[in-house]
């Protein structure tokens, strides 16, 4: 063992320096503020945004890079923005660890920018894509960055809103229903991360991203339930199984720079989340560690750390098989790529549940997890920026309807072809320098307690990267090599890929071939950053002598492992063609994958929202509603008691406007009987009476007529004879008065005879009157009283009372009954 | 802090009250003047309420008391820092709402706006009443007269359906102030006075079992305004009113009412510790965790957006209620801030649905595809408070469920961190479809463009979600709710933990 590599290893062992710089803060800043920024300018003028959004991303990486010394040397950086109004005082650390996977996200941010430039050109709101691309940026690095929990928390949620955005870009149904699942499954995963982070806030009183172990160890079984809540959490976002469901959907529908993003850099958020639990907060802390697992007093700790370690190896062992099944089955170039994302993380993960499996000796598994992480980002990027290009100029995405393009577009087929070779693993490539550290790691976990499972695991773990180069070669094969297919040969002359995608693949391809190559480049940071958990010096040494001798890695051990993946990579590829097992996936059954089943979950959860719930809502809300129509109900007949009092009164009322009408008949008729009466009393004044009048005027003219002549005749009788007078007075009277008399009896005759008529007749009419109206309502002619009597018996239904009425009866019973009841319990209560 | 005696909290009434009457006579024939005394009322109605912010915000109050009607309890109004929170608020969002009814009274060409506008002032003024009610007979005379004053508008379009839910409202509503009577008469006769107190006022008094049915009346006196499962289905159906209505009163001022004056009876007259003693939170919290999952799910059912606002209203009511049922000061305090925090995102979120009405005359979110596209800037503010209601990170609604959930682990209860968790989850579930739909969905051929609506109702809604960020984002700048009610939980619980 060299010094240098003792030196560094005590390096990392000894505690880290911290430097306190605002560049981190920085490098979130930078691309939020620029997204704006892009979108505003993007209004006016699409060139300008272009150069901005590129300027951006490269301005952040920069940034992010400069941060390189500090790391290097094993430093840390920490910021914390004070500020009074804010509910918490964001904090940022940057260890080597989160700076690695901070610089190759973006890196690769910058080239996908870049390669956007062309890709883009054939999409819609363009605006839409870069200001989302860039606030992703920002979270990601947010994730990357922050310093607790807390922060951590906030940028994690917002990079699953933002980047559902970049998902769901095309907006076709497809999409859209991936996007959704992306964003239920995201959202959740983050919402189980919250509740988690509120149960260690709540037991540990701190939220810093540090070794909670011991804090923890008080709290029994709700630590598994903490960690399997972050795990979700995290997992959700890195595709780890069972929660990886939305990946293979939501990564291929994306415009390709999304996708290499989504499927390249983002998910590494996931990943690191899970090593900063699996390998941190569940570890315990750099003085417990010193003294190894021997030590008793701290078995019970590292023993949580080993049991979670265990669970972890084979959620990822679980993923990357499964996922590698899948894969190989896809004609879908990008989907085929989406399930080597879960796959590949499988084997990160895989690295994680080692690193805490190991415990003190898992420096190998981290160092492992964490290169792979680097390298996938590059490879998987790479790969889906070359099938993008392809797809640029063919618009073809099925691999099985592509063929013999590598003579028009060279340089794709070549990037192709060394993305390949890196995700396969290949000596050379960056994939086998960190797939050695990974096998190293997983075997040595064989051996840590020999578990006999753990040593299929490695199986598995060997299968899977010949899986992987077998499905990959086969998309290379498919899309480059071979004769062209009519669909292509339609199109006429391929075009090469424009020059930013040339670009953005280049640099790729350099830096995997750079790191194939040259792997003690990474290393230098691979190696201080497994400074995230204090591990044995033995174990980092062990790394740092890789790192001191790179072809310690290019051993025979190393190339015979490679050379075994790629060798049963060849049989699956040749007997899979030979047999066609690449198109079963049509062929298993859907509620084989967890897909239906969460799929079937939704369906009956909006099921059971929309049906049973909302309907006994609105059962609720008739039983409230048929309670209170049951009291207007009540109320009712006592409104209709009170209506029929009314109607009864308005019927009187008629009854007695009708029985009017005869009274106002009898009433004229009396009247008239009056003006009749009274003309006959004028009739009789002008008529016999003044005749009476007149008669008796005349008589007594006559008579004193008569006087005169009499008393004249007397003078002159006297004169002659004394009483002739009295013989002419006697004669005068003879002859008038009995006419007279007669006159005036008569009329009083007539007079008598009338009022008579008045007080016998008019009752007579006026029953007449009544029963003529009788005959006529019925339309029949009733011939007497007594027989309209013995109809109107015949016909009159005594009406009983309501039930209503009863129920109001009864209503008010209860009502009596219940302020009974209440005066008592009060009184009960109350003690009145 | 010595108490001041001043005519301001009777001034911040009666000026709402004028203001009515005001409106009364000046009627329709000079609508501009018309509206001049609503906006005029509502400021400076806000700038006497703020006139008194400084002082209670260091923990002062201001008195102003008549005459006595029955002995110990008089007609009298308080302003302490609780008061002062809801008074605020809803003196303030009184403004933003009468400038938006303008704009929306006016482009539906509304009938009837003299009785809108007189009916609206005064449930303003019995909201205020109700916030600076020194004592429970007080807040109950307001409490009634806000209810009563609510009816014309409920019944707005006098249609049919409009008149079935005015029923409606009543028959729940004047119901359940039976009970608020009831419990009010047991509380004078046990303990001879109904004046708030910081520290309750029941405790030492009656049997535990009295206390209980006591306190059960109460619960059911006021949360039936507070939409308390299985009391709330007078809320949904009241949807019929016009939208700025639905926005102040069925998010704000009405609604809140009912959770203020639970917190005035759980707080002010049991206190703390007697209910801590009785055991009351528990199931005070269970029903509202149940109201809360299961209002979401109905809110999921609903294709009509303003039914779906409301159910969304129910389940956050009562996270207020579970938050004071909690009875730990972060719980509280999480409790007492969503009476903001929901208000500004929720009156959002009814102005953005009045806006959509008005513009497209669209009331379901099935047919809203692409809005998002023709009216850009009130779609984004409607996905702005969205999130925020479902709590997620930078807008208001993420501090309530930060403390509410600090304060569920505090009081030693993690199932309502997993209730609060589900709904943030059922939230999203809900509010995504209208937000999917409007910028996801391409618009109907012959929709207009640029279709955002006039600033009258704009700018309320910018306003209103401007807000919602910032209390999310500053929740504790100097007096912001935040502060205002840690100050109230100061003085219930002698401060934060």
């Amino acid at each position: 063992m060299s010094d240098i590599s003792h030196e560094v290893a005590h390096g990392m062992v000894e505690a880290a320096h911290l430097h306190i710089s605002s560049v981190p803060v920085w490098a979130i800043a930078v691309p939020l503020i620029g997204a704006i920024l892009a979108y505003v300018i993007g209004r006016r003028s699409e060139r300008a945004r272009d150069v901005l959004a590129v300027a951006i991303t490269i301005l952040t990486f920069g940034l992010v890079a400069s941060m390189c010394p500090v790391m290097l040397s094993g430093g840390k950086i920490a910021y914390t923005l004070h500020s009074p109004f804010t509910l918490y005082e964001p904090t940022f650390v940057v260890d080597p660890f989160a700076f690695l996977i901070a610089l190759v996200t973006s890196f690769v941010w910058m080239l996908a920018t870049i390669y956007a430039l062309s890709y883009m050109t054939h999409e819609h709101a363009r605006n839409r894509f870069y200001l989302f691309s860039l606030l992703s940026l920002a979270v990601d690095l947010g994730v990357l960055l922050a310093g607790d929990l807390f922060t951590m928390y906030i940028f994690f949620e917002l990079l699953a809103i933002f980047s559902y955005v970049l998902v769901i870009h095309v907006e076709m149904p497809e999409a859209m229903a991936a996007g959704r699942k992306y964003l239920f499954i995201g959202i959740t995963g983050g919402l189980c991360l919250l509740a988690a982070i509120f149960l260690l806030y709540h037991y540990s009183g701190t939220l810093e991203i540090t070794s909670l172990a011991q804090a923890l160890e008080g709290i029994g079984y709700l630590r598994y339930l903490i960690c399997a809540l972050m795990l979700i959490g995290f997992g959700a976002k890195a595709g780890m199984f069972p929660v990886h469901v939305w990946l293979p959907d939501a990564h291929p529908v994306a415009p390709t720079p999304a996708s290499a993003l989504l499927s390249g850099v983002m998910i590494k958020a996931g990943a690191y989340g899970i090593f900063r639990t699996v390998n941190m907060i569940f570890t315990p802390p750099a003085e417990v560690a010193e003294h190894g697992a021997t030590v008793i007093e701290h078995a019970a700790t590292w023993a949580t750390a080993t049991n979670i370690g265990y669970v972890v190896i084979w959620i990822g062992i679980i993923t990357m098989f499964f996922a590698v099944i899948l894969a190989l089955m896809q004609e879908n170039s990008k989907r085929m790529l989406a399930y080597h994302s879960i796959s590949q993380m499988g084997y990160i993960i895989m690295g994680a549940g080692c690193a805490a499996y190991l415990g003190a000796d898992g420096a190998l598994g981290l160092a492992g997890g964490l290169y792979h992480i680097i390298n996938h980002a590059l490879f998987k990027s790479c790969l889906f920026l070359t099938v993008g290009a392809v797809y640029y100029r063919t618009n073809e995405l099925n691999m099985y309807k592509l063929g013999g393009l590598w003579r028009e577009m060279p340089f794709t087929a070549l990037a192709m072809f060394v993305a390949v070779m890196g995700i396969s693993g290949v000596p050379g490539f960056n994939g086998f320098v960190s797939k050695s550290l990974l096998h190293h790691a997983i075997v040595e976990s064989y051996h840590h307690h020999g578990d006999p499972l753990l040593g299929f695991a490695e199986i598995i773990f060997v299968v899977t990267a010949g899986g992987t180069f077998a499905s990959n070669i086969k998309m290379f094969i498919f899309t480059f090599l071979g004769k062209k297919p009519d669909n292509i040969k339609k199109i006429g002359k391929v075009e090469p890929a424009p020059l930013p995608m040339k670009i953005a693949m280049g640099a790729l391809v350099a830096s995997i071939i750079l790191i194939g190559i040259m792997p003690n480049l990474l290393l230098s940071i691979v190696v201080p950053a497994t400074g995230l958990h204090a591990f044995s010096l033995h174990g980092i040494e062990h790394l740092a002598e890789y790192m001191t001798h790179p072809l310690h890695f290019f051993t025979a051990e190393g190339v015979l492992v490679a050379s075994t993946e790629l060798m049963i990579g060849g049989i699956i590829f040749v007997t899979g063609i030979r047999f066609g097992w690449f198109h079963w996936e049509h062929k298993i059954p859907r509620w084989f994958g967890v897909d239906y089943w969460y799929g079937q979950l939704a369906d009956k959860f909006l099921w059971l929202c929309k049906k049973p719930f909302t309907a006994f809502d609105a059962e609720v809300d008739k039983a409230y509603l048929a309670a209170a129509n049951g009291f207007l109900g009540i109320v009712e007949p006592s409104t209709k008691l009170d209506e029929d009092i009314n109607k009864a009164y308005v019927k009187g009322a008629k009854k007695f406007l009708k029985l009017a009408g005869p009274a106002t008949k009898l009433d004229k008729d009396v009247d008239r009987a009056y003006v009749k009466g009274a003309k006959g009393f004028v009739d009789f004044a002008k008529g016999p009476a003044t005749r009476f009048d007149k008669g008796v005027d005349k008589g007594y003219v006559k008579g004193a007529k008569g006087a005169v002549a009499l008393a004249r005749r007397p003078v002159a009788r006297a004169r002659r004879v004394h009483f002739t007078g009295t013989y002419d007075k006697l004669t005068t009277f003879g002859a008038d008065p009995i006419p007279t008399i007669v006159v005036l009896v008569s009329n009083w005759f007539m007079q008598i005879s009338m009022a008579l008529v008045g007080i016998v007749a008019y009752p007579y009419a006026f029953v007449n009157y009544i029963l003529d109206l009788i005959s006529k309502k019925s339309g029949e002619p009733i011939t007497s009283i007594s027989e309209k009597t013995r109809q109107f018996r015949e016909t009159y239904k005594p009406t009983m009372p309501h039930v209503e009425s009863i129920g109001f009866a009864l209503f008010i019973v209860a009502v009596m009954l219940t302020i009974y009841i209440i005066y008592i319990a009060l009184e009960y209560f109350l003690h009145f | 802090m010595e108490p001041v005696y001043s005519i301001r909290p009777a001034l911040a009434i009666a000026i709402s009250l004028t203001c009515a009457g005001l409106i009364g006579l000046t009627g329709k024939r000079h609508r501009n003047f018309r509206e001049f005394w609503t906006l005029s009322a509502a400021v400076s109605k806000y700038i006497i309420v703020i006139s008194m912010f400084p002082l209670v915000y260091h923990g002062g109050e201001y008195i102003f008391s008549t005459f006595e009607i029955i002995p110990g309890v008089g007609f009298d109004l308080r302003v302490d820092a609780f008061s002062m929170f809801f008074s605020f608020l809803s003196s303030f969002l009184w403004i933003v709402t009468s400038v938006y009814s303008i704009g929306y009274m006016r482009s539906l060409h509304e009938h009837s706006q003299t009785r809108y506008y007189l009916s609206f002032a005064v449930c303003v003024a019995s909201t205020i009443g109700i916030a600076f009610a020194d004592n429970l007979f007080t807040l109950f005379i307001f409490y009634e007269m806000l209810t009563i004053a609510t009816y014309p508008l409920i019944i707005h379009e006098e249609t049919p359906e409009a008149m079935a839910a005015g029923r409606k409202y009543l028959i729940y509503l004047l119901g359940a102030s039976l009970f608020i009577l009831l419990g009010m008469v047991i509380t004078y006769s046990l303990t001879g006075t109904l004046t708030f107190s910081n520290s309750g006022i029941l405790a030492g008094h009656g049997t535990p079992e009295t206390l209980k049915t006591l306190f059960v009346l109460f619960v059911i006196g006021f949360g039936t305004k507070a939409a308390i499962m299985p009391l709330h289905g007078w809320l949904p159906s009241a949807m019929v009113a016009p939208t700025p209505v639905s926005a102040l009163l069925h998010a704000v001022a009405v609604v809140k009412a009912g959770v203020f004056g639970l917190i005035r009876v759980i707080y002010f007259i049991y206190g703390t510790d007697l209910m801590r003693e009785l055991g009351l939170g528990l199931p005070l919290a269970i029903a509202a965790s149940i109201t809360i999952i299961v209002a979401s799910l109905f809110a999921l059912a609903q294709d009509n957006l303003k039914l779906r606002l409301a159910y969304s209203t129910v389940s956050q009511l009562s996270y207020i209620i579970l938050g004071v049922a909690l009875l730990t000061p972060s719980a509280a305090t999480g409790g007492i801030i969503h009476i903001a925090n929901q208000a500004f995102m929720k009156i959002t979120l009814f102005f953005c649905a009045g806006a959509i009405f008005v513009q497209t005359g669209k009331k379901n979110i099935s047919e809203m595809h692409g809005i998002g596209k023709t009216m850009p800037l009130t779609m984004i503010c409607f996905a702005i408070c969205a999130m925020g209601m479902a709590g997620v990170p930078p807008m208001a609604g993420f501090i309530t469920k930060w403390y509410l959930c600090l304060g569920a682990l505090e009081a030693g209860q993690p199932i309502f961190v997993a209730v609060l968790l589900t709904s943030a989850l059922l939230n999203i579930a809900y509010f995504f479809p209208p937000i999917y739909n409007a910028f996801f969905m391409e618009p109907e051929k012959g929709a207009k463009k640029d279709n955002d609506p006039t600033w009258w109702l704009l700018l309320p809604i910018v306003l209103c979600a401007l807000a919602s960020i910032f209390l999310g984002l500053i929740p504790r700048a100097p007096f912001t709710p935040l502060r205002l009610a840690s100050v109230v939980v100061e003085q219930i619980m002698g401060g934060l933990l």
